[in-house]
This record gives structure tokens, sequence and C-alpha cells, in this order.
């Protein structure tokens, strides 16, 4: 069985990677092992180094809509404390909130609003990392642009725990717009769609209206948003016909869905993933993610992993790979 | 020995370049003088390095047979863009090879429905727009450059523009990309859609200034254009006052596209030269805002906006009317740097970060630099980013004005750093700044890039000397200049 | 041009080296190279000030040097980027200046019409092959002593026509339709005996003062009262125009100004106009030029993408540096087809000339004309 340390500073997490750091055990950074425990390990470390009790709002930069926040905090806390402020952070994960902030940036990321905001990692300007040695470096910056030295801010996020133990990460915040609508539908009331629900953020307009088009199940429609309000199947249809045009799949349609496309779209472009409604005026993306957890586009191995991981870490005890690709 | 050893050294770039212009053919490999000195220095003239050849492939196979040759000669080279880089990052030492990629212009693939397109490299910026264009699309990276600037230098840079305060810059815009390193192996990264499955190598490319890789096609995202656009213009009696309306205004939660700031000087350069865009010349300072969106949201928001920047007395305030009055308005703004440029001898632009909440603070210390200086300095800055542009104007010729403008750049660079920014926004590092990185990154910090580095690029040959600080001795290679430019 | 003058000259310039004039130059958009760009040449005339380079390093660049002056409007810093041209050449004028006798047309007319010069195309130097082939299939000379009909009834006004060198000599048809075109349109036509050429490509090819001083005897040839001087040729136009102090007017150009009397009526084709640079950087007529065409020949006037790109002609430099102008002259080739145009339109002879022999070298069929002869050519009753 691996150990589990949760370390409550980072000095303490220095010390407990120093203290393994000849010993040639394997450690793996993780948060609360969520995805972990969905996915599997690829291969067992003796020990998880979790963020979990890292949980600190560093500082918080109000006038200049950026923080910094320990990446042990779950993302319900986050964003209620950001709420208090009247920011959020572009970037939420409704299904399930459980996750640490560490969990969600550090695999592949991806969020509601990834087709007008862009992924969790834009909305990221720089972290505090622990190598493998116990070296404690910062990357990035705090201000919401910088090209001074290599962004290995980038590269870290989403090294999935191969290359350093991620401690905070300063975040780039929005308003929290004035009016959020979930429109929601039962399946049953919707033949020819299936169980969607769009965000429409009124501040980021019509263009895009739909912030993003995702499945949700039932159990989190509740607890979505606290100024949710519900549609009628009627309205939800005809905010379709004003503005979707198109959902591009990066993985191929899912089967149970692509009946239902059929129904109501345009056209169906099975080879390209793509499904083309009424309207040009706007794109949806579509991640691909269903209920069985992320999908993750299959890419060719990826030939640096190691070398990488070496130069980062240094030390005989690498830091692990936990899972390289999900199925 | 030594003769010896330079008739081999003859001898192998002989070979060198018998193989390049059979890669290339010889119209494309230029080795005149005039053709080398015409590649000596990119806009910043500080420096200057004439390299040895310049080659111009067409195609990603050129390129790949040529980072080949280049590697097995074992000739330092580098990628070049359009040369408007304003770091240097386009020079190679004495000896060094010039990949010029201006041909690689062709637009690839533009995918309307995904909102991708695919470039290559060579494409102007401003190219991509206009293709675009016709299907409501827009791709959202605006540096001031951009109608000559290439994409694969606004990637290596991470370029950004106005737009940026809202949209992001390059590296939020940049879904996949071809590499091909500097042994000549080609790499994909990134995924068509953007989904990243392990390292983000595509992020860590953006911002790389060519030490990494080449990068031969570009996977863009493109987003919609807006239906409706509006232009405000205040005028304030001072660069401190429009600060503090900019930052009530990113306080108080409004999203604009734009947030920028031009003070007197610059305004008086703007409306003596071509790109006249009926600036208030008398104001201290005037701030552009621009809001986009849906007619709804554009109508709530502008009022938001409206009631801020006339709250702070504003000496000048009009919306731009017409859509011409618009592009006047930025052309203005985007012409500015070129216009102050004609003001005097020599101009030295800066380029440096504060966080939003510090922008008075940083610019009450510029005036105090300039006070104590006594140089000329005109300001105008991507507001919305807290990304300062201070141009100095100075004479080359002058040594003791020189060092003055170092000293001051140095000095503001180091309190931008103080109030929690960094020392470039979107020039980059290149020749310039490696002394000051190691001021905003510890030691160990710039050990790991460099040891990232080496992975890619293990023997420092692409781009030699650039983005990191240099181990000693090599910066000297690349002649540092008063070049007194007119 | 002593060294020491070139650096006063070059120092005044302001040139800040951004590179911002560099996509509006067509030599740097056909090759990708930086030597021939405004910045490029630039900078290396001041190398060559500062005696970094020599001239022979330089001139390749400085030859392919099109003087469309597209580049100046783009610059922040209002390089007045002709003058460093104008200058630099003066240090070696262009041999062919010396050619520009009436002597030297005729002899291009008669080896066209015998059929030598299809063969001159072939052999021989660069220079030669490109003048060779730029030599219009049909060549016509303007008649000596040609009498312009008298003006419809009641008449208008008087113009003065300038003939022009290249356009007498090799494209005297289209000066001929442009009298009967005036005279039909209520004005006395004028043709004063003028010089044979106004010094123009003199100007810009290393011989200034010559160039300044054949356009004072043209100007002083064409100094009559009159509403206009009528040119076929942009070039001459915007040269003779920065002296003459009547207006220096393309004919469709005047025409529109006064207004038709009879509009002119002509068949249904697909036109391509490619404006001059001459005319849309010099003379900033093309929106004006653009609006005559449109109204007088009722067609919808396409233009090539990127129209405000010169076409490679570039006065005489396409025979200066054949390579870069063969680049330019193709990619305008490229986008003017892909218009598929039944004929293409040109309104300054060097373009003219340029274009007829990119387009059949492109296998194109149609007729390449000055707009005037489409309104006679095609005109129905
Ligand atoms: C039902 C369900 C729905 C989900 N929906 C979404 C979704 O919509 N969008 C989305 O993006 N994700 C989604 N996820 C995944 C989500 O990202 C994670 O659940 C959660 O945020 C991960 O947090 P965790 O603390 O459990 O991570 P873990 O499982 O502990 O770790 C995940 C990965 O990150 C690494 N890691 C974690 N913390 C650190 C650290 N401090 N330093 C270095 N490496 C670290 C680990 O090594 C591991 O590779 C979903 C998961 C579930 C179970
Ligand atoms: C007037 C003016 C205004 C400017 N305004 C802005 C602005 O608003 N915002 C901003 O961010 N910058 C601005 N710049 C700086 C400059 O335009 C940008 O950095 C631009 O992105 C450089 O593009 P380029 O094509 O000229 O690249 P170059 O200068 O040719 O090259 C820059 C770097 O990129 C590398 N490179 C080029 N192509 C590739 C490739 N395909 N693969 C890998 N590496 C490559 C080169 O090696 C070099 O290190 C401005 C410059 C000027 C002169
Ligand atoms: S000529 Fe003008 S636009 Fe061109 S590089 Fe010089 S200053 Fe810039
Ligand atoms: S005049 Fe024309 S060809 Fe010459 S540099 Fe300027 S734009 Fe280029």
């Amino acid at each position: 069985m691996a150990d589990l340390w949760a370390p409550a500073s980072i000095e303490e997490a220095q010390e407990l990677l120093r203290q393994t750091r000849d010993k040639d055990r394997t450690v793996l950074p993780c948060g609360r092992r969520t995805r972990m425990k969905r996915h599997g390990v690829l291969e067992q470390p003796n020990s998880f180094l979790s963020a979990e009790n890292l949980t600190q709002v560093l500082w918080f930069d109000a006038e200049d809509r950026t923080c910094e926040v320990q990446v042990g905090i779950d993302l319900i806390s986050l964003q209620q404390t950001l709420h208090e402020r009247r920011l959020e952070w572009g970037v939420c994960s409704p299904q399930d909130q459980s996750g640490t902030l560490g969990g969600l940036c550090l695999a592949p990321d991806h969020s509601f609003f990834t087709s007008s905001m862009g992924f969790p990692r834009d909305q990221i300007l720089g972290g505090q990392w622990i190598l493998a040695d116990g070296t404690s470096i910062r990357t990035g910056a705090r201000v919401v642009k910088s090209v001074a030295g290599y962004d290995l801010t980038r590269l870290l996020l989403g090294s999935q725990g191969q290359l350093a133990f991620c401690v905070s990460l300063v975040l780039k915040l929005r308003p929290q717009p004035p009016r959020i609508f979930w429109y929601q539908f039962p399946a049953e009331n919707a033949p020819s769609l299936p169980h969607f629900g769009i965000r429409h953020s009124e501040q980021q307009g019509n263009l895009f209206t739909c912030g993003s088009i995702e499945r949700i199940p039932a159990f989190a429609s509740h607890e979505i948003s606290p100024e949710c309000g519900e549609q009628s199947l009627a309205s939800l249809q005809e905010e379709f016909q004003k503005s979707t045009s198109r959902v591009h799949f990066p993985s191929p349609i899912p089967e149970e869905l692509l009946e239902t496309l059929q129904a109501d779209a345009l056209a169906v472009d099975i080879a390209n993933h793509t499904v083309a409604f009424q309207q040009e005026s706007m794109a949806i993306t579509y991640q691909g993610k269903w209920q069985s957890g992320l999908r993750i586009p299959s890419g060719k191995p990826f030939p640096w992993a190691g070398e990488l991981a070496k130069s980062m870490t240094q030390t005989s005890n690498t830091f692990h790979l936990f899972s390289k690709r999900m199925p | 020995m030594d003769s010896e050893k330079s008739t081999a050294g003859r001898m192998k770039r002989k070979h060198l370049l018998v193989d390049l212009k059979h890669i290339l053919g010889k119209a494309h490999v230029l080795t005149d003088p005039g053709s080398l000195l015409a590649y000596e220095s990119d806009a910043l003239t500080l420096f200057r390095s004439r390299p040895s050849a310049v080659i111009l492939p067409k195609t990603e196979t050129e390129v790949i047979a040529c980072a080949k040759r280049l590697h097995q000669a074992q000739i330092p080279w580098a990628a070049r863009g359009a040369g408007t880089g304003l770091s240097g990052g386009a020079l190679v030492p004495p000896g060094g090879v010039v990949m010029a990629l201006t041909r690689m212009n062709r637009i690839l693939e533009i995918d309307p429905v995904g909102m991708r397109a695919k470039v290559q490299p060579g494409v102007v910026n401003a190219a991509l727009g206009r293709a675009v264009e016709p299907y409501g699309l827009r791709f959202a990276p605006d540096p001031a450059s951009q109608t000559v600037s290439t994409l694969g230098g606004n990637l290596a840079e991470n370029a950004g523009g106005p737009q940026c305060f809202l949209h992001g810059t390059t590296t939020n815009h940049v879904f996949a990309l071809r590499v091909v390193l500097p042994d000549g192996t080609v790499e994909d990264w990134g995924t068509p859609s953007g989904v990243q499955d392990g390292f983000d190598l595509r992020g860590f490319f953006a911002g790389s200034e060519g030490t990494v890789g080449i990068a031969v096609s570009i996977d863009l995202r493109l987003i919609p254009q807006p239906d409706e656009v509006c232009t405000f213009l205040a005028g304030y009696d001072s660069v401190t006052k429009a600060c503090e309306v900019v930052s009530t205004l990113v306080a108080k939660g409004l999203q604009p596209v734009a947030l920028e700031v031009m003070d007197q000087n610059a305004i008086r350069a703007v409306e003596d030269s071509v790109f006249r865009a009926g600036l208030p010349v008398d104001a201290g300072a005037v701030l552009l805002v621009e809001i986009e969106g849906s007619k709804d949201s554009v109508q709530k928001e502008k009022e938001a906006a409206r009631t801020i920047l006339q709250s702070f007395h504003p000496s000048v305030f009009k919306q731009a009317a017409t859509a011409e009055e618009r592009t006047q308005l930025w052309k203005g703004r985007k012409g500015a740097g070129g216009a102050l440029g004609r003001l005097a001898p020599d101009s030295y632009v800066m380029d440096g970060v504060v966080p939003r909440s510090q922008l008075a603070a940083i610019m009450t210390y510029v005036e105090e630099v300039q006070k104590e200086t006594g140089l000329h300095v005109a300001n105008l800055f991507h507001a919305g980013d807290g990304n300062i542009h201070p141009h100095f104007s100075y004479d080359a010729r002058d040594a003791e004005q020189c060092a003055t403008v170092e000293d001051a750049g140095a000095r503001i660079l180091r309190k931008c750093l103080e109030l929690g920014g960094s020392i470039t926004g979107e020039h980059g590092i290149g020749l310039e700044k490696e002394n000051l990185l190691a001021e905003q990154y510890t030691s160990e910090e710039i050990n790991l890039m460099e040891r990232v580095r080496q992975i890619f690029n293990p023997d420092d040959l692409l781009n030699p000397g650039k983005g990191l600080p240099m181990k000693r001795g090599c910066s000297e290679v690349f002649r540092r200049h008063a070049i007194s430019h007119g | 041009m002593s060294n020491s003058s070139l650096l006063e000259m070059t120092a005044a310039f302001d040139c800040m080296h951004c590179g911002l004039c560099l996509e509006s130059c067509p030599t740097y958009r056909a090759t990708g190279q930086e030597t021939q760009s405004p910045r490029g040449r630039i900078a290396l005339v001041r190398a060559l000030a500062e005696e970094r380079l020599d001239y022979a390093d330089v001139l390749p660049s400085l030859n392919a040097c099109l003087l469309c002056r597209a580049c100046e409007p783009a610059c922040p810093s209002r390089v007045d980027y002709h003058t460093l041209v104008d200058e630099f050449r003066q240090a070696k004028p262009a041999k062919l200046l010396s050619w520009m006798k009436p002597a030297f047309f005729a002899l291009l007319r008669f080896l066209r019409r015998c059929g030598v010069l299809s063969l001159a195309e072939r052999i021989g130097t660069p220079t030669s092959r490109a003048l060779a082939a730029s030599v219009p299939s049909q060549p016509t000379l303007f008649p000596t002593h040609f009498t312009p009909p008298s003006p419809q009834l009641p008449q208008r006004g008087t113009v003065l026509l300038h003939l022009g060198c290249v356009q007498k000599s090799f494209f005297g048809d289209s000066l001929k339709s442009t009298a009967n075109l005036l005279a039909a349109q209520g004005f006395q036509v004028e043709i004063p005996a003028q010089p044979f050429c106004c010094g123009s490509s003199h100007s810009h090819f290393g011989e200034p003062e010559k160039g300044n001083q054949m356009r004072t005897e043209t100007v002083a040839a064409l100094s009559q009262s009159a509403d206009a001087i009528i040119s076929l040729a942009a070039g001459c136009s915007a040269h003779l125009q920065e002296q003459s102090s009547i207006p220096v007017l393309d004919p469709l150009l005047f025409l529109n100004q006064q207004g038709w009397r009879t509009p002119p009526v002509t068949k249904k084709l697909r036109a391509v106009w490619d404006p001059p640079c001459q005319l849309d950087h010099v003379l900033n007529q093309a929106g004006a030029m653009r609006r005559a065409l449109q109204e007088c020949t009722h067609l919808q006037i396409l233009e090539p993408e990127d129209a405000e790109l010169c076409c490679g002609a570039g006065g005489m430099s396409y025979a200066l540096a054949p390579e870069v102008s063969d680049a330019v002259t193709q990619d305008k080739i490229e986008k003017i087809l892909r218009h598929k145009p039944d004929v293409v339109l040109s309104t300054n002879p060097p373009c003219r000339m340029r274009l007829e022999t990119g387009l059949r070298k492109a296998g194109f069929k149609g007729e390449i004309l000055h707009p005037v002869e489409l309104l006679t050519v095609f005109s129905q009753p």
C-alpha cells in the first residue's frame, strides 16, 4: 500500500521530498485523487503527495482581477470566495467539484467555458512548484501578460504530476457575469435533443451565447448556479434556432447522440465529427466528454516525456506518470 | 595550424552552401554582401550581426532538409519572420545562417465550422485576418505590427495587442503546431481542437523566441466577429488620472476588449503624422476604450463605461460615430510608435508590466525618472493589461545619453518587478534583457529553463544566446551598436 | 553622389527600421527578401554611405526598386523614399536612357513586325530579352500629321494632347481614339509640337536634371490656355503635373469630370483594370479613375486582388532587374487571370506592355487596352 502524505505547508512538502531524495522511492503528486480513482494509476508509487491540505487563498488583488491560491482548494470554495468579490475564475467544472484545483489544472483540462474563454490554462498566469529534489520554483508571473523566459507554467500544467508538485497557482479572474441563464430541460420533453444545458452569459453577448454546450447529469443541475433561471423547452429551442450553427466534436460523435442530432441538424459530417445546424453565426465546441469521464483524443506517444522528467527532477526519485492515456 | 583550420572551415562552409543551394535552388540562398547586410538587424537596431548566408525555404520539406544539413554542419542558425521583433530575436552570431520564412506564406486551411485556420509561419497576421473575414471570423491577437509581422514571429514572441486585454495573447489562440527541431526531426504539438493531452508543448513553444524549434505550420483559433463595436475616446489632464480610470474600469467589473492610454507627447506625435486621428492635442492623456459583443450587451456595457469615464471629468469625450472614425482612432494608436520615431534621432521602446492596480504608481515613477534624467519620454500603453511602453527619445551618437537611457530603462523595469510585475509583456527577452531576467527569476528557475532548452536544442545552435542569460563571453558576439538612426 | 551627402540624406530620413513598409512593397512580397524591401534598400544605401558596403553590392537591390512609391504612405516616419532612389541612381544613370529616341522605337517596331524580336526574346542578356519581350505584338505609330476632327458643337472647351514617347511610338491608335472621343464630346483637341519625351524616366533613372529640363520644355510646349492637358500615360501625368499649372489628366478622368454629353456604350464584358502606381500612389487619382471607368463603361470594373501592388513594370525597372520584376509580374498576372477577364485595361504604357508580355505568356487570348479603346472598339451605335 502506498503512503499518503498531505503536508500542511510548503516547507513540510519540501522536507518530505528531500528525505526521500536518495531512497529510490517513487512519489506521485496528487490532489484528492478523484480522477485517479476513476482512471486508475499506471504504476503504484511508494507515496502519494497530496496538496489537499494546502487550501489558502494567498493573495487577492481585486483591482487587478488576479489572485493566487493554493491548489488543494476545491472548486466550490474557490468560486464562492471569488463570487464574494463579484469575480469568478472563467472556468468551472460543474460535474463534480469535489476534486482540487490542482487536479483540474494538472491533468488534461476542460471547462464549461472552453468555447468562449479558452482552456483553464489560458486563465492561469503562473504558479509555485516543488521539484523532486525539494527545490521550490516560481513560474510565470502575477501579471496578466509576461513573456520573460520560457513559459514553464504551460509545460507544467497538464503534466499530470510527472514533473513537479504544484503548490499554488496565480489565476486570471473575470467579473462575475450579472446574469447567467442555464437552460435545462429533461430528455423526455426533448426527443430531438439530448439532455443539454446551455450556459448563456449575457455579458459576453450573443456571439458567445453558448459558453458551452454540455450534457449535465441531473444531480448537478441544481447546484450549477446560484442565479439560474429555468427556461422552458420552447425558449431553449428558440435559442437554438437563433444562434446555434454547428457543433464540432474532437472525437467521434457518440452513437447515442448521432441519431438525435441527425433528426435536427442540417448536416452531419461523421468523418469530421461535425454537425451543422441552421445558422452560420456561431459554433460550439463540444469537448467530447461523456459520463465515463474525460475522453481525450489520442495523440501519438510523446517522445520527450522521459527526458523532460529526468531533466526537471534530476534525482533518482522521479515523479511518476499516473496514467498515460484514458481509453 | 590556424590557417589549416580556417581553410577547412572555408571548405566546410562552401560545401554547406552548395548543399543548401541544392535543396532550395540558387535564388533562395543569399550570400552577397548586400543581402547579408539587409539581414543584420531586426527592428531593434541596437544590435547588428551579419549572417554568413540567408536561406528562404518555401516548403516544410525544405525546412527539414536545411535543418538537417545545418545540424550536420554544426552552424548556428535562427528563423526570421518579418524582422519586426524588438529584441534582436532574429539575429545570428557572425558565421550563422538566417532562415527567413517569408516565402512560407500560404494559408493552408480555413475551417469556418471548427473556427480554426492552419497556416504556414510566414503568413502575415493581417493577411489571415483578411482571409477569414468573409466567414465572419477573426484572429484576435493584434500587435501594432500586424500589417507586416508574421504569425510564426507572433507565436515565437507570444505577441499581444490592444484586443488581448479580453481575448488573451497569441498563446491563447494556438491549437497545434508542427515544429522542426534543431536536428531536423519533426514533432506535432497540441491537437487540432486544442484539447491538451499531456505536456503542453504548444503553450511552451509560444514565447520561446525561436530557441526551441521552427514552427512550420500552425493551427490557430479563430473567433467570431462581434455584432457590434463601440469605441470611446476620453481625454484627461494627466496620465495618472487616465490610469486611475483604467483601474476603476477593471475593478468595477467591466469587460472591454481594449483599454489603451496615450500621453500628451504620444498624442502630439500621432497628430503630427500620417496617422492623424483627431486626438485632443491639449489633453494630458487619452484613453481609448473599446467594447464589443451583441447589441444588447454593448448597450449595457457602454452605458456603464460612459458613466465611469465621465465621472472622472474628461476634458474631451466622444464616441467614434462611424466605422471609419473607429479605424482612424486605432490607426492612430497603432501608428503612434512609428510616429514617435520621427521626433528624435533615436527612440527606445521599453516594455514592462505591472499589476493593473499599480498603473498609477508605475507611471508616477516613470515621470520621476523622466524629470531626473531630463529625457524626452512618451507613453502609449496597453493599460488594460498593465503593459507599459515608455518611448525614450535620445541621440545614439551621444554615449552619455545612451547610458542614461539604458539606466533609466533598467530602473523602470526594476520598479515593475518591485510592484509585482514583469520585465517584458510582449517584446521578449532577446538579446537585451537577459541580465534583468536574473532579477525576475532565481538562478534555480533560470537553470531549469536552461535544462529544458537543452532537451530540445542541446547544442544551443538554434538561435543561440536569446531569451536566457548567456554563458559568460557569449554576449559579445552580438555587437552592440549605437547606430545613429537618422 | 558623394558618400557624405548620401549620409546626410539618409540621416535626415528618420527610417527607424520598423518594417511597417514591408508588406506594401511588391518586390518584397514577390521575393520575400529583406534586400528587396524599402527598409532593406534604405539600410543598404546607408551602409554604402557609411562605407560598410560597396556600390556594386547595393546596386542589384536598388535597381530592382520599381519606384512605385507604395511604401511611402505606409511609413509612420514619412520617409521620403523616392528621393533616396532618385539620388542614388544619379551616380550611374541607366544606359537605356540614351536610347529613348524615335529611331530606337522605330527599330523596335520594325523588328517586331518582321518577327526578329521573338528571337531576341530568347537570346541575349536578361535586359535585352526583357526589353524585346515588352514590345507590343502590334505596335502602332501615331502619325506625324494627324488632324483631330473638329469638335461636335456646341464646343465645350479646349484640351491639349500630350503624346509621350512610348505612347506615340507603340500605341498610336489609342491616341487617335482619344482625339476622336474628345472631339465627339465637344472638345477642341490641340496637338502642339512637343518634345519626343517628357523626361519622366530620366528623372527616376539617374538623370534628374535632364529629366527636369525635358519636363520644362514639354510643359512650355503645352502652355497654351486650355482646360487640361490630356495624357494617356499616368507616368507622364505624374511627372508633368509637378510643374504644370493646368491639370494633366487621363481622358476618361477628364470627361467624367466634365460630364458625358452622350454616354458611351460598351459591350458586356468582363474587364479587369490594374491601377498604375503613379496614378494610385503619386497622383492619388485611383479612386476617381475607378469611378470614371465604372460610370462611362457601365461595366463592373474588376480589380485584381492587392490591386495597389505594382505590376512589375516600374517604368523601365523591368529591364534593369528582370528577375525580380518577373516575380512581381507573375504574381499580378495570376491575380488578374483569377477574374477570367475578356479584356484587361491599363492606363499607363509601360504597365500595358508589361501586362501584355505576362498575359500572353500565360496564354491569355483577350485584348489588352487603354479604356479609351474599349469605348470606341466596342461601342455600339
Ligand atoms: C464525475 C467527474 C466529472 C468531471 N468533470 C470534469 C470537467 O468537466 N472538466 C474537467 O476539466 N475535469 C473534470 N473532471 C476531472 C476533474 O479535473 C477532477 O475530478 C478534479 O478536478 C481532480 O482533482 P483531484 O484533486 O481529485 O485530482 P487527482 O485525481 O488527485 O489528480 C489528477 C491529476 O493531477 C495531478 N495532480 C493533482 N494535484 C497535483 C499537484 N498539486 N501537483 C502536481 N500534480 C497534481 C495528479 O498527479 C493526477 O495526474 C471530472 C471528474 C469526475 C470524477
Ligand atoms: C512598429 C512595431 C510595433 C510593434 N507592436 C507590437 C505589439 O503591439 N505587440 C507585440 O507583441 N509586439 C509588437 N512588436 C514587436 C514585433 O512586431 C513582434 O514581436 C512580432 O511578433 C515579430 O514578428 P516577426 O514576424 O517580425 O518576427 P521576427 O522579428 O522576424 O522574429 C522574432 C522571433 O521569432 C522567431 N521566429 C520567427 N518565425 C519563427 C518560426 N516560424 N518558428 C520559430 N521561431 C520563429 C525568430 O527567430 C525571432 O527570435 C512591434 C514591432 C514594431 C516594429
Ligand atoms: S521606411 Fe518607414 S516604414 Fe519602412 S522601415 Fe523605415 S521607418 Fe519603417
Ligand atoms: S518604391 Fe515600390 S518597389 Fe520601391 S521600395 Fe517602395 S514599394 Fe518597393
